[in-house]
């Protein structure tokens, strides 16, 4: 495949917001019994792009599926928000002690980081399992 | 019976250096590869390994292989962690026993062995439970704090210390008071009050560490005094009058139970105490002295 055909078939296969909230919805009806099937990774009945085979048993075929990108740019809010960090058992701690202990935020800004950690962040012994589960549950 | 072979686990091997963790192991089953997740795996709950995980997979060298229990997970060290127990005058044992062929050595410097998760957890209980009483008496012995190993004891205590549990968080606390690192210590009131969990309030914290240091200076207390009146002959006071051991402990214990809010702590008590004996020698007047100390004639 040539560099501009790669191009091409990116350009193909991209869809900007909000648009493409249809299409992911639609190609989400085809491809599983229930939305929350995609979440679990389970295999699909057909991919997303037609042109990518994802019957490949050594693979993880939610790679070939589905991913979003961000134009690189320097944005002044963030485009995209964290609502949930799950660590496994004991990093949440141990990563807010980095923060205190390598003092690389100023005073006010650890106490506003460590207040959003503690807004969102849990620890679980199975991190995916948990994130899957705020996913399917809410 | 399905025998399982460990050949691998999943870890993140930069930024744990100074800890000990646990880590999945990948375990060969039939000539595949999956991952054990959890407290209590299984061969039923095997899982293949995923996209996001092969970049943290590592794999053993093919002699470091070796036969794995269901539900038995890997202990991972990191290369500072390991340095610090071996170098720890507190841990001893521990120090033999992760300096042992049991525990084999990966790259980085990080060395494992494999065991039930419920017995990883029992042993960091135990050594933080050791370095708890370490930093303790290490904070309050100048020495220690200059030359000795607190800050490897305090690296250990983080390490180990990982539960989210109001001991952890005056102990942290302590130690940023004592080494006066106020941004260190308020970020740490911070967190030990922020979710309600722990502390109802920063005034019920700072009451409780208050209260932690307040026995802790008294037990050093007992130490100075005992030290310095098993070491001390008799000395006679400037009037000609012996100055009896028991005197000597009465009137400094009676100063630093009056001086409890004082920051300074046992350096102040020392130093108090010098000058008391000075004055005994006749360095000093002793006048202005025994009003301080609140000893009468």
């Amino acid at each position: 495949m040539t560099l501009q055909a790669k191009r091409e078939f990116l350009a193909k296969n991209s869809y900007a917001v909000p648009k493409h909230a249809t299409v992911f919805d639609e190609w989400i009806a085809m491809a599983f019994d229930e939305a929350s099937d995609y979440v679990k990774g389970e295999r699909p009945t057909c991919g997303a792009v037609s042109e990518i085979d994802i019957h490949n048993d050594e693979c993880d075929a939610r790679s070939w599926l589905w991913e979003a990108r961000v134009p690189r740019a320097d944005y002044s809010v963030p485009p995209l928000l964290p609502k949930r960090v799950i660590f496994k058992r004991s990093q949440k701690e141990l990563y807010l002690d980095w923060v205190v202990s390598e003092k690389v935020l100023g005073y006010a800004e650890a106490v506003e980081h460590i207040a959003l950690v503690e807004s969102m962040a849990d620890e679980s012994d199975i991190p995916v399992d948990a994130m899957i589960h705020f996913l399917v549950e809410g | 019976m399905v025998e399982l072979r460990l050949v691998g686990f999943v870890a993140d091997l930069a930024g744990n250096e100074d800890f000990l963790l646990t880590a999945e192991p990948i375990v060969s089953n039939e000539g595949r590869k999956f991952v054990a997740h959890g407290r209590h795996w299984t061969v039923e709950s095997l899982r293949p390994v995923s996209t996001g995980e092969e970049r943290f997979a590592n794999f053993l060298k093919d002699d470091d292989t070796e036969p794995i229990e269901e539900g038995h997970v890997v202990w991972l060290a990191g290369r500072n962690f390991v340095s610090d127990v071996l170098s720890h005058s507190s841990l001893v044992a521990f120090s033999r026993e992760i300096g042992s062929p049991r525990w084999k050595l990966h790259s980085r410097g990080y060395k494992w062995r494999t065991g039930p998760i419920r017995e990883f957890d029992d042993r960091r209980v135990q050594l933080a439970n050791i370095l708890e009483s370490q930093l303790h008496r290490q904070l309050f012995d100048q020495l220690e704090k200059t030359l000795g190993d607190l800050a490897s004891t305090f690296r250990l205590y983080l390490a180990l210390a990982t539960e989210r549990t109001k001991s952890r968080y005056l102990n942290i606390a302590l130690y940023h008071f004592e080494m006066r690192d106020t941004y260190a210590l308020g970020l740490t009131r911070h967190r030990a009050v922020i979710n309600g969990d722990l502390f109802a309030d920063a005034s019920t914290f700072d009451q409780e560490l208050a209260q932690l240091r307040s026995v802790l200076t008294a037990a050093r207390l007992d130490e100075v005094v005992e030290d310095r009146l098993s070491t001390s002959h008799s000395y006679r006071l400037p009037n000609g009058e012996e100055a009896h051991s028991k005197h000597v402990e009465s009137a400094v214990r009676k100063s630093i139970a009056e001086n409890w809010a004082d920051m300074y702590g046992s350096g102040a008590l020392s130093t108090l105490f010098e000058r008391y004996l000075a004055t005994h020698n006749g360095e000093e007047s002793d006048d202005d002295l025994r009003a301080e100390l609140g000893i009468e004639r």
